[in-house]
């Protein structure tokens, strides 16, 4: 990986050559995302990057998606938590006409008055995809309820609210405050060179304006872990099985915890032999998936399990899981497990380098984060360096079984009765489609 | 051992492919890329869901979550265990024509991953209790991609309205009857029927000594007997001569329309002319239809097409979710008009260039990495016997013809070989 910092006019710019396909893949991060969104217009930074897709330079929408379609190109936007992306991809023989198309989404997008419209129209028809599907719904509520308030519970798309608080002025404003080179990760990777990336890249950026990257917004002064557990029942009929997403707010990718969470997220849920899968799938033929998942982000974020049982299992498959995470949490690793995890872990380090794409991945995520260059390479010797008293420490400071927040997607009437062991004053049952 | 040298296929300079066969009827399919220190090794059993009967539907699908049990030689559990410490992953796929099993390992674990693959081809045990467990995950992964899921539901309604005689009919996870009822005895009796070397492909790609892999997989597959493997009896399915509409009632929230044509299979020429409107039609932001109902009308969230690469004739499918208030009928309106503009009015060069850039894109795309090209020389080896398919099929998009077009579009896509299904949200819910 060639880092070239500053790049053209500031900008951070990363190239990964590898010519065995004659493919470019090109990725611009535009650093603070939904984490950013103000207060009450949940979704503003996933519309401002879409806006900006649909319609540049002396291109409308329509001409805009033909002239990228024509050099079987493809270029998407969205946001998540710490940034806005714009990831292109293309033949290599047509990468000269696709950076001029994106030069225009970056420094000229028409944002019209209609396009904003029908965007707006169009995300609201996307919520109603959302809630046809389970596994998403059950996410949702997690995010908006894991810690009321977190800058990371905004929803990435808004809910039907916030998309009507959408003002076309301020997606302007904000645009061109946070399109400006020094905001920008800019990479290439595939067919090409390091001249070759650098001259790209420069012309990516030749019209932005001249003005300091904004501050990130805050993501680590955050609200304080709800205490006790929390169970909420998303409530929609006729559903034969349960999706149920568990799990509370954790350390921060990055901190000097990450090697030991990382081991003890591998061992728990990160493996097809580890302990949620074992006991939940192998052992009991529960759910067709267990696992868990620890967010990296630039601040603190989730730690949570999922699953989805059937509806007659559904009480003691949570029961198992909430159990499972106590001894975890109280008890840490067995020396074998964590042998295990490390080994796994140093040969599955291959697989996530081993095409340029994802090599380039890696390192726009370490940068979004505002990660030291090679922080996930080197985690591999951090990891293999983590003791058993480490590990079992932090699983003791780091996860809390007792505050945990359960999501449970299901027919409420289903259900309920036999959750009744989890049940507290703050249960909670919402219709699936309120939000 | 023996071996020969069968095909041999080049593209590039990045890409050779050579197929061997063994003496026992093994095909092994073998292309080295030493661009990452790992490799995908790949078995595909010649086997799906079309290979079953009526009553035991599912039983290729639930057969291959057997295959990752106890063996006479490897501990329950073992397998995954072994493959797991060596920092690899595994999986596995079944569908129509097709049984594959995926294993992707450091390059240094080549002789791991020939073990494990060529122990399981022969010397699997099924316990009862292996069998009942695993028919708990088989029944939770029906209801999370069918029963609970709208996509799966309709899916599984459009082939079996579709299809009156043809196994590709029923589904490939099969009903949830049939799944509560398979017989151990029944599972076993399938594993030593389609389970052979010469019922088998094993393709390896990535870092890899192409003479090292050829005698380590003869040394382990090569005195594993062949077996007498059943022929898939031919299917008459009666032609279909008038539209097929049916409808159903679910908690969604805006109706929801699958339709179905179908098209010749994957060896057929015409497959990739189906492939090829099914791009001009949906494939990007500026295809036909999207533009037609996602931009123009907003008659919908989204629109979705595609071919299946089966190896009889298959359902081409538009999936289309409308907007609250929005019918399916207008969308079935729509689609039709498209579809007879196809047939009667030619498509400008400029959009046929556009089409083949996109395929040239997704095809290179899809050979990212060893698990990707594995997949796709598997597939084609398995569907059509002959992985250098996969490059014709390439070449056949290539030259596409206006007028290819007008004729698929005439013979396949008319308003009497329609079927389709629709489901509306149940009473009480947002409209």
């Amino acid at each position: 990986m060639i880092h070239i910092e500053p790049g053209p006019r500031g900008a951070c710019l990363l190239v990964e050559s590898q010519h065995d396909l004659p493919m470019v893949w090109i990725q611009i991060a535009i650093v603070g995302g939904a984490a950013g969104d103000p207060p009450g217009v949940d979704g503003f930074h996933h519309h401002l990057i879409q806006l900006a897709r649909r319609g540049a330079g002396p291109r409308a929408r329509l001409a805009l998606d033909t002239a990228l379609d024509v050099l079987g190109a493809t270029v998407e936007c969205w946001a998540h938590r710490d940034a806005m992306i714009l990831a292109g991809l293309c033949l290599r023989r047509n990468l000269d006409r696709l950076c001029a198309l994106i030069a225009d989404i970056l420094a000229e997008p028409t944002l019209a008055r209609d396009e904003h419209e029908k965007l707006i129209r169009e995300s609201r028809r996307r919520l109603d995809d959302v809630r046809d599907e389970d596994d998403q719904l059950a996410v949702r509520y997690f995010q908006r309820d894991c810690v009321p308030g977190h800058p990371y519970g905004r929803t990435l798309r808004g809910t039907e609210a916030s998309l009507s608080a959408i003002d076309l002025a301020d997606i302007e404003a904000a645009h061109r405050r946070v399109v400006v080179p020094e905001n920008l990760i800019i990479g290439f990777a595939g067919a090409i060179d390091e001249d070759d990336a650098a001259r790209y890249g420069a012309r990516l950026v030749e019209r932005l304006p001249d003005a300091p990257a904004p501050p990130l917004p805050p993501v680590s002064d955050v609200p304080p872990r709800p205490r006790g557990r929390r169970l909420l029942i998303v409530d929609k009929p006729e559903r034969q099985q349960a999706q149920l997403a568990i799990g509370h707010l954790a350390p921060r990718y990055g901190s000097d915890e990450t090697p030991a969470v990382i081991l003890l997220e591998t061992v728990f849920g990160g493996m097809f032999t580890s302990r949620l899968m074992q006991e939940i799938r192998v052992k009991r033929g529960w759910s067709y998936g267990a696992d868990c998942h620890w967010y990296r982000s630039r601040g603190p974020h989730w730690f949570s399990i999922h699953l989805a049982p059937p509806v007659e299992v559904t009480a003691d498959a949570l029961a198992l899981t909430l159990r499972m995470f106590e001894e975890l949490a109280r008890d840490g690793l067995s020396a074998e497990e964590l042998a295990f995890g490390q080994r796994f872990l140093a040969g599955n380090l291959a697989f996530q380098q081993a095409t340029a794409r994802r090599r380039l991945d890696q390192a726009i995520r370490e940068r979004i984060s505002s990660l030291e260059r090679g922080f996930s390479s080197a985690l591999i010797e951090q990891m293999a360096a983590v003791t058993l008293d480490e590990v079992n420490r932090t699983a003791e400071t780091c996860l809390h079984p007792g505050d945990v927040l359960c999501v449970v997607v299901a027919t409420a009437d289903d259900v309920l009765p036999s959750l009744q062991y989890v049940q507290s004053a703050a249960t909670c049952v919402v219709p699936y489609d309120f939000y | 051992m023996t071996w020969h040298l069968d095909a041999e296929h080049t593209l590039g300079q990045s890409l050779r492919v050579r197929r061997y066969v063994l003496a026992n009827g093994l095909r092994i399919v073998l292309s080295s890329d030493r661009s990452a220190p790992i490799f995908s090794y790949q078995t595909w059993y010649r086997v799906g869901s079309r290979h079953e009967r009526p009553g035991a539907t599912g039983m290729a699908h639930f057969f291959e979550h057997l295959m990752f049990g106890e063996t006479a030689n490897v501990p329950a559990g073992e397998f995954d265990r072994l493959i797991e410490a060596a920092g690899g992953d595994n999986n596995a796929a079944t569908w129509r024509d097709w049984t594959y099993y995926r294993t992707s390992l450091p390059a240094a674990e080549l002789d791991l991953a020939v073990r494990l693959e060529s122990d399981r081809m022969r010397h699997l045990t099924l316990s009862d209790d292996q069998v009942e467990t695993e028919r708990g995950v088989v029944m939770s992964e029906r209801q999370e991609r069918v029963d609970d899921d709208i996509d799966g539901f309709l899916d599984e309604q459009l082939d079996a309205l579709a299809y009156r005689s043809h196994p590709y009919g029923w589904p490939t996870i099969g009903h949830m009857n049939d799944i509560r009822n398979l017989k151990r005895r029944a599972i076993g009796e399938f594993y030593r029927t389609y389970y052979a070397p010469n019922n088998a492909i094993v393709v390896v790609v990535g870092d890899i000594d192409e003479n090292q892999a050829l005698a380590a997989i003869a040394r382990a597959y090569g005195d594993i007997p062949a077996a007498d493997i059943p022929a898939p009896g031919a299917v008459d399915e009666p032609a279909q001569s008038e539209p097929r509409l049916a409808t159903f009632t679910r908690p969604v929230a805006a109706e929801r329309l699958l339709v179905g044509y179908k098209v010749p299979g994957l060896g057929h020429p015409d497959w990739a002319v189906a492939d090829f409107i099914s791009a001009l039609l949906c494939s990007g932001p500026s295809s036909r239809l999207y533009r037609r109902l996602v931009v123009d009308t907003e008659m919908a969230s989204s629109v979705d097409g595609g071919v299946p690469p089966f190896r009889d004739p298959a359902l081409f499918r538009f999936s289309v979710n409308l907007a609250r208030g929005r019918q399916a009928t207008e969308a079935i309106d729509a689609i039709d008009a498209e579809l007879q503009a196809l047939a009667e009015t030619a498509v400008p060069a400029l959009e046929l260039a556009k089409i083949k850039n996109g395929v040239e894109t997704d095809f290179w795309t899809e050979m990212e990495d060893c698990d990707g090209k594995a997949e796709n020389l598997g597939h084609y080896e398995a569907t059509l016997g002959d992985f250098s398919q996969l490059f014709a099929v390439a070449e056949r998009l290539a030259q596409v013809t206006d007028d290819d077009i007008r004729r698929v579009a005439a013979t396949y896509f008319l308003p009497e070989l329609r079927t389709a299904v629709v489901a509306r949200p149940s009473e009480g819910q947002p409209s």
